[in-house]
């Protein structure tokens, strides 16, 4: 038994805290917990103070000895903080040996804490264990809540924090929204005025060559010369009014109010028949209202151009040249077909008719934009365009447009 | 018909539309105003009798000092439709503003909106509706 007690792996293994002094009070060995708290232990009188059992008790051999009956406190005097030891000395008579068996007497956490001892330390049979381990787990969830807590603040913060860059964003779009409509308003006088100004003398000019055969006898060259003129002013004049329209379109909010398509298309016959002299056969079908509410300056546009491409492209072969217009309502939407018996267009060309500056022949004149203006209208109207064509035969152009819009 | 009035800082057009009506219609007489302010001065003198009151104003919108519209509002202020009745007030204008073409159907003072130049067809159409109306 004592030569088991004496074996220093088991010793340590059941009480790490445990020294052997022989009978000079020398240290024979100490249990390896004991010297990680102190690891400079050399005079076991100087090394502890006997707390308890306390008075009368001397640092001899004999006299703790005497006191085995007794719980001992021992207060290392050179660990930190004064860390208390609590157990008893067994005398091993036979080898004039003194054992103490015990483990740390927590009184204080903070002092405990100091002395960095960890669960590993103890004894499995320590009461203490049962008593670390309890806190440990009590920290650990301490700290998962700690550290969840932290996740939840840092989300929090990147959640204001992006609450602001997106107020920040959005204030910045309204300021630039306001600055937006500022400019298309300006942008919009500015177009009227450069194309008030530049049609002016245009339309100027366009009245004088009108005046010159009213006023002067003239020979049929000057006729000629004068109508050539004539012509050209209303070319330039038309693309200028193109130009609006396509920046018009591209630029303004729809403005909405309800009329009859049947008095605008009528208008544009109208229009048409006094700029042509060639006569052309108008016809007009309704089935239904012709009512509808939708932008009337681009509707106006819209049946210009392509009621007004169905004349410019008719077939000069043919004997009667006509264009046809039919309206009619269906599932709150308008539809208007143009036909007509004109020059029609090639397969080839039919991919290429509404892109900008795209031009269906070289005797017509124009700009080019006339279907790319239609198509962006369109668009802008939620509409759509399409159409049939047979080369020398016709076109038909049907444009499927809102009877109405929901606010 | 006697007289008609022209309010139009461009003095080519005044005078294409003056050429215009004394070649169809050389017995009327014809007066115009390149100043909008000296134009509203006379059209005002001119109502004070039915015998100097134009029957025709032809008035352009895009001027300085003071433009068509604005003349009309201040016409409004001391004279009301039946004032200037039978006299018919015409916008001759090159402007494409859709908005100028609103206020002008808008406008009770106003008979018509022309794009310039005026045009024979549109100036007999115009006075021939007198003849008959």
């Amino acid at each position: 038994m004592t030569n088991q007690l004496s074996d220093p792996g088991l010793l340590d293994l059941l009480f790490p805290f445990h020294f052997i002094l022989d009978a000079k009070l020398g240290y024979v060995q100490t249990g390896q917990s004991l010297k990680k708290v102190c690891s400079s232990l050399k005079v076991f009188e100087e090394d502890f103070s006997l707390v308890r059992p306390g008075l009368g008790i001397e640092y001899t051999f004999e006299s703790i000895s005497s006191y085995s009956d007794q719980v001992f406190i021992l207060k290392l005097k050179k660990s930190v903080a004064g860390m208390l030891l609590k157990g008893q000395f067994v005398p091993l008579v036979d080898e004039k040996r003194l054992l103490f068996v015990g483990s740390p007497w927590i009184t204080n956490e903070e002092v405990f804490e100091q002395t960095g001892l960890k669960i590993r330390d103890f004894a499995l049979h320590d009461s203490l264990v049962d008593l670390l381990q309890h806190v440990k787990v009590q920290q650990m969830a301490v700290e998962d809540v700690n550290e969840m807590n932290q996740m939840l603040i840092r989300k929090n913060e990147e959640l204001v924090s992006l609450n602001r860059e997106m107020r920040e964003a959005r204030e910045d779009m309204e300021i630039k929204n306001v600055e937006l409509r500022k400019i298309n308003i300006e942008l919009d006088k500015f177009v009227y005025s450069i194309s008030h100004d530049l049609r002016s003398p245009l339309l100027s000019i366009k009245g004088i060559l009108q005046l010159i055969p009213l006023k002067e006898k003239l020979n049929t060259g000057t006729v000629k010369y004068l109508q050539m003129a004539e012509k050209s002013v209303n070319r330039l004049d038309q693309t200028i009014q193109e130009i609006l329209d396509y920046s018009r379109n591209a630029r303004l909010d729809l403005r909405l109010s309800t009329f009859s398509l049947v008095q605008m298309i009528e208008g544009v016959f109208a229009d048409l028949r006094f700029a042509n002299e060639l006569p052309v056969s108008f016809s007009l079908e309704i089935s239904g209202s012709s009512n509808i509410q939708s932008d009337k300056y681009r509707m106006d546009t819209l049946l210009k151009n392509i009621i007004g491409n169905a004349v410019k492209y008719r077939n000069p072969d043919v004997k009667v040249q006509w264009v046809k217009v039919t309206v009619s309502s269906q599932n709150n939407t308008h539809i208007i077909r143009v036909s007509d018996n004109g020059i029609g267009i090639s397969e080839k060309n039919m991919p290429k008719i509404f892109e900008m500056f795209y031009r269906g022949s070289s005797i017509v004149s124009g700009t080019g934009l006339g279907l790319y203006i239609c198509k962006e209208i369109i668009g802008r109207l939620e509409g759509t365009i399409e159409v049939e064509s047979t080369p020398g035969k016709g076109s038909t152009f049907t444009l499927v447009v809102p009877t109405a819009y929901q606010k | 018909m006697k007289k008609i009035l022209i309010i139009d800082d461009d003095e080519i057009f005044e005078f294409i539309t003056r050429e215009l009506i004394t070649e169809f219609y050389p017995e009327i007489e014809v007066v115009s105003h390149l100043s909008s302010t000296e134009g509203l001065q006379y059209l005002k003198e001119s109502l004070a009798s039915p015998s100097t009151k134009p029957d025709i104003l032809f008035l352009d919108i895009r001027m300085p000092e003071m433009d068509g519209f604005e003349l009309l509002e201040a016409l409004a202020q001391s004279y009301t439709i039946s004032d200037l009745s039978p006299m018919r007030i015409f916008m001759l204008t090159s402007s494409l503003d859709a908005n100028d073409n609103r206020k002008s159907v808008e406008n009770p003072f106003v008979s018509g909106f022309i794009s310039k130049p005026l045009e024979t067809e549109q100036l007999k159409e115009i006075f021939e509706h007198e003849k008959t109306a």
